[in-house]
C-alpha cells in the first residue's frame, strides 16, 4: 500500500512539474512552421498526403492566428489523381494553458484549388477530361501544441473542412478492368456542400516577440 | 576468415572510439552544421539509387532544425522507375547526449519531391508524342542516426531514413518509398 502511495505522490509531483513554471504561447509571438497534412474521409475513400507552411501571429495570450498554405495529392485508386491547394487563415483559442501542453479550438477560412486528372496511357490521351475548380472553404476543429523548448513547438490538429461553392463532378466506377474515373465538366451541377477531415502535424519555431 | 577478423577488429575499434566520455567544450549554446555527401538508396525489386545530399542545420537545447536537399543522380537494378527524383526536406530532430562528442538523434522531416517516371508516359494527342510529366509530390521521412563531433570545425555523421510518398501525374502512380543511407563529413560552427 505504501509503495502505491509513493508512486502516486511521485506521479502527481511529476505531472504538476510538467504543467507548471514557464508560460508558453504569449502575445506578440511570431512563429514560422512547416506542416504535413493528411486528408481523410473526403469525397473519395482514399487518403491524401500534403505538405505546407504556416506563420502564426499571436494577438493576445489566449488568441492566436495561423496563416497557412498546403499542397495535397491523392491517388484515386490508380485511375487518376486529385491535387488540392489551400491558402487560408485560422484563429486559435486557448481555453486553458497547461505548461508545455496547450490545447486549442481552431476555426478559419481558406481558398481552395482542386484539380482532378483522369489516367492517360501511352494509347489514350484523357487530358481534355481534366476538371478544375476554385472554391472557398471554412474549417474548424481541435488541436494542441506541445512545447519542446522556449522557442520550438510541435502541434497537432484535426479539423473538418467544408467547401462552399461548385461541386467538382467526378466518379470512380468499378469495371472489369479495374477502376475508371469519369469526369463531368458540366458547370450546371450546382452548389453543394463537400467536406473532409484534415489531420495536420506541424513544427513551429518562434522567430520574434513583438509586443 | 581473414576478412571476418578485419571486420571484428574494425568494429571494436569503432565502438571504442565512440564510447569515450569526451565532452564538448563550447562557449556558445547553439551550433550550425552543414554537410555535403552521397546518399545511396534502396528500393524494392533489387533497385538502388544514388543521390547527392546537402544539409544545413541549427542545433539548440537538444533540438535541431534541419533542411536537406537530395539531388537524384541515377538508379540501377531490376526496376529503376524514375528518371528524376529530386527532394527537399525540412524538419526537426531530437538529439541525445548533446554534451558528448557522440550524439545520436531521431527526427521527422516532411518534404517535397520533384519526380518523373521513366516507366510510364502518357500520349499527347496533339503532338502524338509520349510525355513523362514532371510533378511535385509531398513526401515524409523518419530519420535516425548519429553525429560525432571533432575538437573543432568537423563532424562525422551517419544516418538512415525511410521515405514515404507517391509520384502522381496524368498516368499511373508510382510509390516513392525508399530506404536511404547517408554518411560523411560536415562542417560545424
Amino acid at each position: 500500500m505504501t509503495r502505491y502511495k509513493y508512486i502516486f505522490i511521485l506521479l502527481v509531483l511529476g505531472v504538476s512539474n510538467t504543467f507548471s513554471q514557464k508560460i508558453y504561447a504569449e502575445k506578440g509571438n511570431i512563429e514560422l512552421g512547416l506542416r504535413t497534412t493528411s486528408s481523410v474521409f473526403g469525397h473519395d475513400p482514399y487518403n491524401g498526403l500534403g505538405i505546407g507552411g504556416q506563420t502564426r501571429v499571436q494577438i493576445t495570450d489566449y488568441l492566436n492566428t495561423e496563416w497557412f498554405v498546403d499542397w495535397i495529392t491523392i491517388d484515386l485508386a490508380g485511375a487518376g489523381t486529385r491535387k488540392n491547394a489551400h491558402i487560408g487563415w485560422s484563429v486559435l483559442f486557448y481555453p486553458k494553458k497547461m505548461g508545455k501542453f496547450i490545447p486549442y479550438l481552431i476555426a478559419g477560412h481558406c481558398f481552395d484549388y482542386a484539380k482532378v486528372t483522369p489516367l492517360s496511357t501511352q494509347y489514350l490521351d484523357r487530358s481534355h477530361d481534366e476538371v478544375t475548380r476554385w472554391s472557398s472553404a471554412v474549417q474548424m476543429g481541435l488541436g494542441s501544441h506541445y512545447y519542446l523548448n522556449d522557442r520550438f513547438n510541435l502541434s497537432f490538429s484535426a479539423q473538418y473542412m467544408m467547401h462552399l461553392g461548385n461541386h467538382l463532378e467526378y466518379e470512380l466506377l468499378e469495371t472489369e478492368k479495374g477502376y475508371y474515373l469519369e469526369t463531368n465538366k458540366d458547370k450546371h451541377t450546382g452548389e453543394r456542400l463537400e467536406g473532409h477531415v484534415l489531420l495536420t502535424l506541424s513544427l513551429n519555431y518562434k522567430i520574434a516577440d513583438l509586443w | 576468415m581473414k576478412n571476418r577478423l578485419v571486420f571484428i577488429c574494425f568494429t571494436f575499434i569503432s565502438i571504442s572510439g565512440f564510447s569515450q566520455d569526451s565532452e564538448i567544450k563550447s562557449s556558445k549554446d547553439w551550433k550550425l552544421k552543414s554537410a555535403l555527401s552521397f546518399a545511396p538508396g534502396f528500393l524494392t525489386e533489387k533497385t538502388n539509387t544514388i543521390q547527392l545530399q546537402g544539409t544545413i542545420g541549427f542545433v539548440k537545447n537538444k533540438i535541431e532544425l534541419r533542411g536537406d536537399g537530395f539531388y537524384f543522380l541515377n538508379s540501377f537494378g531490376d526496376r529503376p522507375r524514375f528518371s528524376m527524383n529530386h527532394q527537399l526536406y525540412a524538419g526537426a530532430f531530437y538529439k541525445f547526449l548533446t554534451e558528448k562528442q557522440f550524439q545520436p538523434y531521431v527526427g521527422f522531416q516532411p518534404g517535397l519531391a520533384m519526380s518523373q517516371s521513366s516507366e510510364y508516359g502518357a500520349l499527347n494527342f496533339e503532338t502524338q508524342q509520349l510525355e513523362h510529366q514532371i510533378t511535385y509530390n509531398p513526401v515524409g521521412s523518419i530519420v535516425g542516426g548519429f553525429d560525432f563531433f571533432g575538437e573543432k570545425l568537423f563532424y562525422l555523421f551517419a544516418e538512415a531514413r525511410y521515405i514515404f510518398g507517391k509520384h502522381t501525374s496524368n498516368t499511373y502512380p508510382v510509390y516513392l518509398d525508399e530506404f536511404r543511407l547517408s554518411f560523411g563529413l560536415g562542417l560545424t560552427f
